[in-house]
């Protein structure tokens, strides 16, 4: 096991006491806690983490936060494995198990390197253009080589979840501006969200030593810090949450957000979440982003131990830990100076700072004199040496940009660099918003507010600690006051005044007095492998609009989605195009800002979750008597109920025989169920059916075809006269929401004069389908109160009564041609109904069917399943039902159509029965049908089967199909070419292949 | 014949219909009260010969003011729509209930619609209900938003569901078609897992905020 050999004796926000055991690519180390993965690594002295992306160059860390590009590590095990963790975000948990994937030791892909005049920019780009049939090679190999996370294999148990929520202010990031925000906007009782990404509050604060000179309201920073979020999380309205990373900013105020639930320690308990998703809706957003560091450019600036100065601070004041022994800082503005001194006050040397500008003044320049460190400036590191570490730089005078004597070469094991400070305008931006430059700051900038929301603190460019708070608090006091609430008086926390300041000199790219192609690589994007000169090859390819050069150089993709590189990358391209930054532009910045887990984006939709799974009253019993089920919809419908080890067709044709000879029953309780009633009841379903309603007497039933305006049929079903004007209407199983919104659709838009009211029943009504022979004597068995002599209970009728002692409507209609009654009743009486019917079944040997059953039965009466042998595109006509359509009415739906030239005109695909040659076999439902099976490709099709069935009645298969002008071919054979070469051969017959005369049904 | 058996739609959670023993802390209280008395009114509250019928039957006027309930005498009639009411009642009295208003209305256009078998009502209660809520709904059901008072029509994860604020911010009813309460059911214990859900048994009476259940006045049945 590894010592903490770079842990400082004391200091950082980790707590000693609770050391904490860790494996890195199969290694053992330990940590503290408080300590993130990155931290824990560094302090061990592990300086290597990764390989990049093309060259396989070894790679450590760069920086503290999410904007890390080298160290991208694959974290856990199992069916909980996450790629693409940043070590600087993971926190330390014990038993922590990482990894990266790519190999550290000797590294064949080395060569890469060596060879990287091979593989110019654009590498990838051209692979995929040409040759085009090569990509996926290409593609594999890549993949492989590039060292990328990979997805689990097994399962992920874990729960993630979903949270809608809603508040006045949401304040995204939580440092000293969102902390003044969240405080201003919570004591004015707004209902508040603050959240920030890190696990705990304090932002910049938490990288900056502790100490009284920064003081906050007279506290030190941290008791500020844990003083504020005390005050914030006491107050009813105000949710604080840390580990939440708001990583997108869509329209109209709504942010989601991702909160770690359990990543950070190990994983979640039971029955909670691991990852919880956000969709806030607030009224108004404060975004308190801050900014992050640029690194500086120049020769080899990817060697581990070159990293920002502020992640040198982060680690020396929030972790304990000195990333090295012997700094070079180098910058071009002031901040990276307190780094130096940061070192300093840590025991660290600091062999030099190189300062592009010329004679640094100002308050902190002025203390690192005093310190006693050597300031080079005017002057550039312009290349580093070292590979596994970097051992030493090469600094040189720089004079207009240019080259101007080559210096001294300072031995150092930590290069600290500061180009400036890129404020993270992502959010802002997320919504269409472009960044502005500024010049004096050297930065984007958020441009003006979005509608609602507004930005505080280092995301404005406000740098100063004394500026980040009263805007925080200015902001959080002015949206609260918008949306009518009082912010509370008083005056923002109070910072001391910050020192006289140097003002920052833009630099984008050291010179090594060669052409770029030719120097060492100078890197602007690390996790794409990205130089300086890839741009400038891509500009010498004719590239000019930077979204191309992104494209073209892989500039700013990646898990970090170049958070760290791309305004350097910008700025020197701006350069070599001659032209200035903004005229450049950023590219654009979409959501998300760090990567969203899978698990969180699917919530608690999935496994028994993902789809209601819609059961009827009689659902268990069918499970209990060995239903298989058929999803129809959301609907579980029993498909067949095999016996022991019978087969498919042998369950079928058992319930098919039953049936037909005796009874059987199937559950019809998912068919969609619609109350229609009103005065103008009559009227509207007149329109809204092919046929007639108005002379319906009441107590009898009717079967109806629903039209689209064009004329096809969309829906079927029997419609029940319950009274003069009011109607009880069954639709498809599939089609019940549609014909519900079809008919509020109709009334509202079109004949809102009618009165007339829909209700949807369909869950109220349990229907239990007895059919066959037997039928009538079971419900006599069951029902005394209805008298169901076949002249008093005639066929499409129905009756009120009480069945099994449950009130109930019974209709006398039949899909299967049989002697048939289904029972309605309230639905908590389903159950109990299904079973008094078994049971008076039983003598006669009754049967309970499925869907498979009820489509055979149907089929052979050729009764059509509206949406299986209707597509949409068939009219009545079309399928025979000319009987359907109401002779005398004036007007329905799609009446109009109906006598359209096309509609009525010869080559129409009608309904017809199909007989196979082979009775044997049944043709597969969807198969295209020709006249000439050997006729010249393309193949003239002439029509297709939409239901097809071995039919145990019939003793052989059969099958309904359209065939273009079907009707008169009655006795023609059709084939179909099948996928595997053979051809079926059938008989086009009647759609009716049993009981034509319907006696059946009418006994 | 043997006695009638009555079964709710969620007669396969055994914990819905017995309970679960509670954890220890205790953040969502969850009880289904199945086989209410869950009546659809349908009539134009323009039409005042609706209204005065329908307050003549339950005690009080139908809330017409969107997204509002009112509390009867055992009764709460709920606005669903500008022309459709949700009566909830007790289970033994229904058929009262619903002989009275079908009586009161028979002569104008107006719908008496039984469907206390078509859905169920659960409870959500405890600091915790709100959120449990929030993972599947869009509603922003918090006090100053939704106070005592409110209802609506809305979804439940990829459910429909018509839910109650019977005390704000701190217990709802959700009213949940038959055959997706199955589904709900699961969904919610899956939702309210990590707060700590206790599951009371199935309580088949109407809850109303402190009032009792009772059947219709003798004077609206014209008994």
């Amino acid at each position: 096991m590894s010592q903490q050999t770079h842990r400082l004796s004391q200091g950082g926000r980790i707590d000693r006491g609770r050391e904490i055991r860790f494996t890195f690519n199969g290694r053992e180390y330990t940590g503290y806690a408080g300590d993130t993965l990155a931290s824990a690594l560094l302090a061990n002295g592990v300086s290597v983490i990764g390989r990049s992306f093309k060259y396989h160059r070894p790679r450590g860390l760069v920086g503290a936060g999410p904007e890390e590009p080298n160290a991208i590590v694959q974290v856990g095990l199992g069916g909980q494995t996450r790629p693409d963790q940043r070590a600087t975000q993971v926190e330390l948990f014990d038993g922590l198990v990482a990894s990266t994937s790519a190999r550290l030791g000797f590294d064949p892909m080395g060569l890469n390197n060596t060879f990287s005049r091979m593989l110019p920019a654009g590498f990838y780009y051209k692979t995929f253009k040409w040759p085009a049939k090569s990509w996926p090679s290409y593609e594999k190999r890549i993949r492989q080589a590039a060292g990328l996370g990979y997805s689990p294999t097994e399962p992920d148990t874990d729960r993630y979840d979903h949270m809608n929520a809603h508040c006045d202010v949401l304040v995204v990031g939580g440092g000293p501006a969102g902390l003044a925000a969240a405080l201003r906007a919570g004591r004015a009782g707004a209902r508040v969200m603050l959240v920030d990404e890190n696990a705990e509050f304090g932002g910049s604060l938490l990288a900056e030593r502790d100490a009284q000179a920064n003081a906050i309201d007279d506290r030190s920073p941290h008791d500020w810090i844990a003083a504020s979020v005390a005050e914030l999380s006491a107050m009813q309205e105000v949710r604080v949450m840390t580990r939440t990373t708001a990583f997108g900013n869509y329209d109209h105020n709504f942010i989601g957000l991702m909160e770690d639930k359990a990543d950070y320690r190990g994983g979640p308990g039971a029955g909670e979440v691991r990852h919880r998703l956000w969709r806030v809706r607030a009224q108004r957003v404060v975004l308190a982003t801050g900014a992050l560091e640029r690194p500086l450019v120049f020769g080899n600036n990817d060697r581990p131990g070159i990293m920002t100065a502020s992640a040198v601070s982060t680690y020396l004041n929030r972790y304990g830990v000195a990333p090295g022994w012997r700094t070079v800082v180098f910058t071009n503005n002031d901040s990276a100076y307190q780094t130096a001194l940061d070192l300093k006050a840590a025991g660290r040397d600091v062999a030099a700072i190189v300062d592009i500008r010329t004679n640094p003044t100002g308050a902190l320049a002025d203390a690192a004199r005093e310190a006693g460190i050597p300031i080079h400036d005017s002057s550039a590191i312009i290349k580093a040496r070292g590979s596994r570490r970097v051992k030493s730089v090469q600094i040189a005078q720089v004079k207009y940009g240019q080259l101007a004597e080559e210096g001294d070469t300072i031995a150092c094991d930590v290069v600290a660099t500061s180009g400036g400070w890129s404020p993270v305008v992502h959010l802002h931006c997320h919504i269409g918003s472009k960044p502005q430059w500024d010049d004096e700051a050297a930065c984007f900038l958020p441009g003006p507010d979005n509608p609602g929301q507004s930005s505080a603190g280092s995301v404005t460019g406000a740098f100063s600690l004394r500026k980040a708070l009263s805007q925080g608090f200015e902001q959080g006091g002015a949206a609260v006051a918008e949306l009518g609430f009082e912010p509370t008086a008083g005056a923002a926390p109070s910072a001391p005044a910050p020192g006289t300041v140097m003002p920052i000199q833009p630099f984008w790219i050291a010179p090594t007095g060669k052409p770029l192609s030719r120097g060492p690589k100078q890197f602007v994007d690390y996790q794409n492998d990205t130089t300086a000169a890839d741009i400038a090859l891509a500009v010498r390819e004719g590239y000019e609009s930077v979204e191309h050069v992104k494209r073209y150089t892989a500039m700013g993709f990646g898990t970090d989605q170049g958070k760290l590189g791309n305004i350097n990358g910008m700025a020197i391209l701006a350069s070599l195009l001659d032209q200035s930054i903004p005229e450049t532009g950023t590219t654009t910045f979409r959501p998300a800002y760090t990567p969203v887990s899978f698990g969180s984006v699917a919530g608690r939709t999935a496994d028994h979750l993902f789809d209601p799974e819609r059961k009827t009253a009689m659902h268990d019993w069918h499970v209990q008597h060995g239903a298989l089920f058929e999803n129809v919809g959301q609907w579980k419908r029993p498909w067949y109920y095999p016996k022991d080890d019978e087969s498919m067709q042998a369950a079928l044709d058992r319930e098919c025989r039953s049936t037909r000879n005796g009874a059987g029953v199937l559950d019809a309780s998912t068919l969609g169920k619609i109350e229609v009633h009103g005065p103008d009841a009559n009227r509207f379903l007149d329109m809204i059916y092919t046929g007639g309603r108005r002379k319906m007497k009441t107590g009898t039933c009717r079967y109806g075809l629903m039209l689209h305006e064009d004329g096809m049929i969309f829906d079927d079903g029997v419609t029940a006269k319950l009274d003069e004007n009011h109607y009880y209407l069954t639709t498809t199983t599939g089609g019940a929401a549609g014909v519900l919104n079809w008919l509020e659709q109709w009334h509202q838009t079109e004949w809102p004069d009618m009165d007339v009211f829909f209700t949807f029943v369909t869950d109220q009504w349990a229907t239990v389908a007895v059919n066959g022979p037997k039928s009538r004597e079971i419900l006599q068995a069951l029902c005394d109160d209805i008298d169901f002599d076949r002249e008093a209970f005639a066929f499409m009728t129905f009756r009120e009564g009480t069945v099994a002692g449950v009130a109930a409507r019974v209709f006398r209609i039949s899909f299967t041609g049989e002697l048939a009654f289904e029972i309605n009743v309230d639905a908590n009486y389903g159950r109990h109904v299904w079973e008094a019917v078994m049971a008076a079944g039983a003598p006669h040997g009754i049967t309970p069917y499925g869907t498979e059953t009820m489509h055979i039965l149907r089929a052979e009466k050729g009764f059509i399943v509206a949406g299986q042998d209707t597509d949409g595109a068939v009219t009545p006509m079309d399928m025979g039902m000319h009987w359907a359509i109401g002779k005398k009415k004036d007007d329905f739906i799609g009446m109009r159509s109906l006598s359209r030239a096309d509609i009525v005109g010869e080559g129409r695909k009608q309904y017809v029965g199909l007989v196979p040659t082979d009775g044997s076999i049944v043709l597969p439902e969807g198969s295209q049908l020709v006249n000439d099976p050997e006729a010249a490709l393309p193949m003239p099709m002439v029509g297709h089967v939409s239901s097809s069935y071995h039919s145990d009645t019939l003793g052989h298969s059969f099958a309904l199909a359209v065939v273009e002008d079907g009707r008169s071919r009655h006795g023609e054979t059709v084939y179909s070419p099948q996928v595997d070469g053979s051809v079926i051969a059938a008989t086009i017959t009647d759609p009716v292949f049993y009981d034509r005369e319907g006696a059946r049904q009418n006994v | 014949m043997s006695e009638i058996k009555i079964e709710s739609p969620l007669v396969d959670q055994v914990e819905a219909v017995r309970g679960n023993s509670a954890p220890a802390k205790v953040g969502v209280r969850m009880t289904e009260h199945p086989f209410l008395g869950q009546i659809v009114l349908r009539g134009k509250s323009s039409d005042t010969a609706f209204t005065a019928a329908c307050a003549g039957v339950l005690g009080c006027e139908v809330p017409t003011t969107p997204n509002t309930y009112a509390e009867g005498q055992g009764v709460v009639i709920a606005w669903m729509g500008p022309t459709e009411w949700l009566v909830l009642v007790d289970g033994e009295s229904t058929p009262a209930w619903l002989s009275a208003l079908r009586g009161a209305l028979a002569d104008v256009h107006a719908g008496v619609l039984d469907t206390s078998g078509g859905q169920t009502l659960i409870s959500l209660e405890g600091p915790a209900a709100l959120d449990v809520l929030a993972k599947g709904s869009t509603l922003d059901l918090h006090p100053r938003v939704a106070p005592t008072g409110f209802c609506t029509r809305s979804l439940l994860a990829k459910s429909a569901m018509f839910v109650r604020v019977v005390e704000a911010g701190q217990r709802f009813e959700i009213v949940v078609r038959r055959s997706f309460a199955d589904y709900l059911w699961q969904w919610l214990v899956d939702a309210g897992g990590e707060y700590g859900l206790a599951i009371q048994p199935a309580e088949s009476t109407l809850v109303l905020a402190g009032l009792q259940a009772s059947a219709p006045p003798k004077t609206a049945t014209g008994a």
